[in-house]
């Protein structure tokens, strides 16, 4: 079996956000395709399985560890989350909050170095690129 | 209990389900910033997928009763009120037709019962 991811705490809260980020994403994705004429089984599939795998990483990014089946969504939660802190980042820069300056700068940067880099290779059905094998 | 869905109405009862899927995906959109707004609507929607899936997403002549009461009632009933406010005051053809869904989805759920 393999071994989870491990999310250092410091990243915990903010993926989590993003995760509730990417699942309100999804969900809006379900309503655009429910109510358009294409609201086939087939057109329904691909975000109904975005909502339930941000419900399913939900459950155990609390628990610091997401185990490899989940990567896929933990890649989506990761994208939104860096959005997040690239917004917090400037707010705090452009308002001249330091500590909230300085933390989302943390945070963005271990997204980016410790999961950005390393998950963006990935592709959504959790293969890794042949480059970065 | 498996009870089984005639082609008739196995339309019906998807465009049913998927316009809970949709009220429930609608509520999970608007569950804000506190963690806690989303369980429920969270909870309701995988039902509801998995009530589909069970369904075929309307390609499959039957159903778990057992299992997906709950969720086949809640679909039912709220179309079926939709259904009864279309029979008044509609045109006639609307009208007709309101009472004929209505007809078709009171008999599905005395099945479901």
């Amino acid at each position: 079996m393999t071994a989870p991811i491990v999310i250092p705490p410091l990243l915990i809260a903010c993926l989590t956000d993003g995760s509730y980020g990417e699942l309100q994403s999804a969900a809006e994705a379900v309503v655009s395709v429910a109510q358009s004429p294409q609201r086939t089984p087939a057109a329904l599939t691909e975000p109904c399985k975005r909502v339930a795998a941000q419900h399913a990483l939900l459950g155990t990014l609390e628990a610091g560890g997401v185990p490899m089946a989940l990567l896929p969504a933990l890649t989506a939660a990761c994208a939104t989350a860096e959005d997040n802190e690239q917004d917090a980042y400037s707010e705090g820069a452009r308002a001249g909050k330091g500590e909230e300056w300085a933390t989302a700068q943390e945070r963005l940067l271990i997204v980016l170095e410790q999961f950005g880099v390393t998950l963006a290779s990935i592709d959504y059905d959790g293969k890794m690129a042949d480059a970065d094998r | 209990m498996r009870i089984a869905v005639t082609d008739a109405f196995r339309p019906l009862l998807t465009e049913c389900l998927l316009a809970a899927l949709q009220g429930a995906a609608a509520d999970i959109q608007q569950s804000g910033l506190d963690p806690e707004n989303f369980a429920e609507p969270l909870e309701r929607f995988d039902s509801i997928r998995a009530t589909l899936d069970a369904l075929g997403w309307g390609a499959l002549p039957s159903i778990d009763v057992t299992t997906h009461r709950d969720v086949l009632q809640a679909a039912l009933l709220k179309r079926l009120a939709t259904e009864r406010e279309c029979m008044v005051g509609g045109s006639a053809l609307r009208t007709r037709r309101a009472g004929t869904y209505a007809g078709e989805i009171g008999q599905f759920l005395e099945e479901v019962r």
